[in-house]
């Protein structure tokens, strides 16, 4: 019975998750086709090009084409240089992925504990202070942020962590190059304050219930009553932050000149170079869907309210 | 008496606070032109890159002296090594840029800004990063600088004044934030609304909307919009508004699906009112405009930022406008020198305001809760 239920819920998400997909996929494909004049015309295609990319049939048909095509991985080419786009994509998603994963790891390091400590301990003056500091300190621009981090180490260490260190292996250019732009993405960004507020606020909420002071009662550990309800709508805020965080990248990896995923999205509009666009686009749409639909079956597994209707 | 009573409720000090810096920009953004003693793109050759200094304070601050000093040098006299300040900076610029921003980026960019990469200095060899780490010893000011010029906040590398172009900042910073706060309101709140009032299908549907806007990470989704369209800022404020959308009308729904099986609202229903009506003004004005102030000031404080940002990725305000995120992308190696006024202004600019409609909207919201909850 039990097993079945949950069949049938994974059976309608799944279907949402493809259903959406498609629609994120049409939406895009129809806001490029907004552009004034065609993609031919703007970058001068030869005929055989215009031809192999399908740019020559009628619209609902190249929509076909292309995503006929995205499916097998296959997302056109680069209008400025020829170069196939899962190559470029290939080869500058190593960088993107690590700011991100670690930037989202660094900035939960630091709000958890900051966010267990202000929830558990009795609203006070100094504790209003701490938390209205950092959601202060984390609503700066990230460009803001970046910049003055980038001064203030050139100011202690006199060298510009923009180079990339090569040769010998000395600590500070070496900690600096990788650390600062996860660092500058964790604090700038508006994530950190986010997570403090949300969580802080999930515990206090949590810690007036009555379930709790049955426990407190009871004598037994009250931890296992506090995980399940504040780690679901915790989970939530870190799915959609990621959305955010993508947002960011942007941003850093232009401040810290790094060439990640961030930096093509960037030189592609420049360029006006579509198919990059498109398929950078469609593919954080994709897993940002992921991520969500991955969260919402979670949330499913660990709410039994959920489950019952 | 009435006021004491205000400041003791929660969030108070926050919209005081936030209300004061919004009232000082918007006086700036209106009033900007008869504060300011320049124009913003008024390139004063005399004085170029000067820090920070003012006769008019000056005269305040040392009454006689100053006053004295300002007679004695009514006629206009030739900066000290503006020249040479100038070249240096540029130099830096233009170094830094080959040096790590060499590829197709950075010649558009330059194409861009239109700033001047002319340079016929010679290194003769010296160290590229000796500007940075030792002070040269000809940009060392005199001691006694007898001050001719009102420029409160320096001036840049062309010898505009900092001070008057984050006034014109201000104003190219508010108002597509307002156009950005009537594209989330005006659809946000009816669709919220209908969610909410009727429920079921149109819930539904509302829903999966919403959940589509949210697949796409903000930048990204802008970015597309400018890559098809042009990069101009009211496009971008479209995108912004649309994004913001689903937060406006999932709290609407919220709020209204709890009121509308309220008493209320059935008597309204059932004193023959429409249900245009009910929703506008039962459920909307009389039960929900606090948040639509609330939204506002977030949306404008979100809109800053992406201005501010797109400005700094070169797709929001084009280098002849000036926009707080355009003067830090100008001069953003500023940052490494000692001519930090530059690019410090800016930013102070931009966290403040930023911070300002942030605060006005949290107290906003902490006092909406509190009221509530009595």
């Amino acid at each position: 019975m039990k097993q079945k239920q949950i069949l049938r819920v994974l059976a309608k998400k799944t279907g949402q998750l493809i259903l959406s997909i498609i629609a994120a996929s049409l939406l895009v494909f129809l806001i490029v086709q907004l552009t004034p004049g065609n993609m031919a015309e703007i970058h001068s295609l030869a005929p055989a090009t215009i031809e192999k990319l399908n740019l020559d049939k009628p619209i609902w048909l190249q929509y076909i084409y292309w995503l006929g095509n995205c499916l097998t991985l296959n997302f056109g080419v680069s209008l400025t240089d020829g170069t196939p786009v899962n190559e470029l994509l290939l080869q500058y998603a190593g960088t993107t992925f690590g700011l991100t994963i670690g930037s989202m790891f660094l900035s939960l390091l630091i709000s958890v504990p900051i966010a267990i400590l202000l929830g558990i301990s009795a609203e006070s003056k100094s504790g209003k202070v701490i938390s209205s500091i950092i959601y202060s300190i984390s609503s700066i621009p990230v460009f803001v942020v970046g910049y003055i981090v980038l001064g203030i180490v050139f100011g202690v260490f006199k060298f510009y962590p923009l180079v990339m260190p090569e040769g010998e292996f000395e600590f500070w250019p070496w900690v600096t190059y990788y650390i600062l732009p996860i660092f500058v993405l964790a604090i700038g960004n508006g994530t950190l304050g986010e997570f403090v507020r949300v969580l802080m606020l999930e515990i206090r909420h949590t810690s007036h219930a009555l379930y709790i002071k049955a426990a407190r009662s009871r004598g037994t550990s009250l931890l296992k009553h506090y995980i399940r309800p504040v780690i679901i709508p915790f989970l939530s805020i870190v799915v959609s932050r990621f959305a955010v965080l993508i947002s960011g990248v942007i941003v850093v990896e232009r401040i810290f000149n790094r060439r990640g995923l961030g930096w093509l999205t960037w030189e592609a509009t420049l360029n006006r170079d579509f198919f990059v666009i498109m398929a950078v686009t469609l593919l954080t749409a994709l897993l940002i869907r992921v991520l969500m639909f991955a969260q919402e079956m979670l949330a499913y597994s660990l709410d039994p309210r959920l489950r019952k209707g | 008496m009435k006021l004491i009573k205000f400041l003791k409720t929660p969030g108070s000090i926050r919209i005081v606070s936030g209300g004061a810096v919004i009232i000082l920009l918007l006086f700036f953004a209106v009033f900007g032109d008869f504060v300011c003693f320049y124009q913003s793109n008024e390139m004063d050759s005399d004085w170029i890159m000067e820090p920070p200094s003012s006769s008019l304070l000056r005269s305040f601050l040392v009454t006689e002296k100053g006053l004295k000093n300002l007679k004695r040098t009514t006629t206009p006299q030739v900066s000290h090594q503006g020249n040479d300040r100038d070249n240096s900076l540029d130099y830096l610029m233009e170094g830094l840029e080959e040096e790590f921003f060499n590829d197709s980026a950075s010649e558009s960019q330059s194409s861009i800004s239109g700033g001047t990469t002319d340079n016929q200095q010679e290194t003769d060899g010296e160290d590229e990063f000796s500007f940075l780490t030792n002070k040269n010893e000809k940009t060392k000011v005199p001691q006694e600088v007898i001050v001719t010029h009102n420029h409160f906040f320096g001036t840049d590398k062309d010898g505009r004044d900092i001070f008057s172009m984050l006034v014109a900042g201000a104003k190219t910073s508010l108002l597509p934030g307002l156009f950005a706060c009537l594209v989330a309101l005006g659809l946000g709140i009816p669709l919220g609304l209908v969610g909410g009032y009727y429920g079921g299908r149109w819930a539904e549907l509302i829903r999966f909307i919403n959940s589509l806007i949210l697949s796409f990470p903000r930048f990204v989704l802008i970015l597309v919009v400018i890559c098809a369209i042009e990069p101009n800022v009211y496009y971008v404020m479209i995108v912004l508004g649309l994004t913001i959308v689903p937060r406006v009308s999932e709290l609407i729904r919220t709020r209204v699906h709890t009121l509308s099986n309220m008493g209320f609202v059935l008597a309204a229903k059932e004193s023959g009112l429409s249900d245009f009506k009910i929703m506008a003004r039962h459920l909307f004005w009389y039960q929900n405009r606090t948040v639509f102030f609330i939204q506002a000031s977030l949306i404008m404080a979100e809109s800053i930022l992406v201005e501010t940002t797109l400005s700094y990725l070169q797709f929001g305000v084009k280098p002849p406008d000036i926009s707080w995120g355009n003067i830090i992308e100008g001069s953003r190696l500023a940052f490494f020198s000692e001519y930090y006024w530059i690019t410090f202004f800016p930013a102070v600019a931009i966290v403040i305001s930023i911070l300002g409609f942030f605060y006005l909207g949290d107290g906003l919201n902490a006092r909406l809760a509190y009221r509530e909850r009595r």
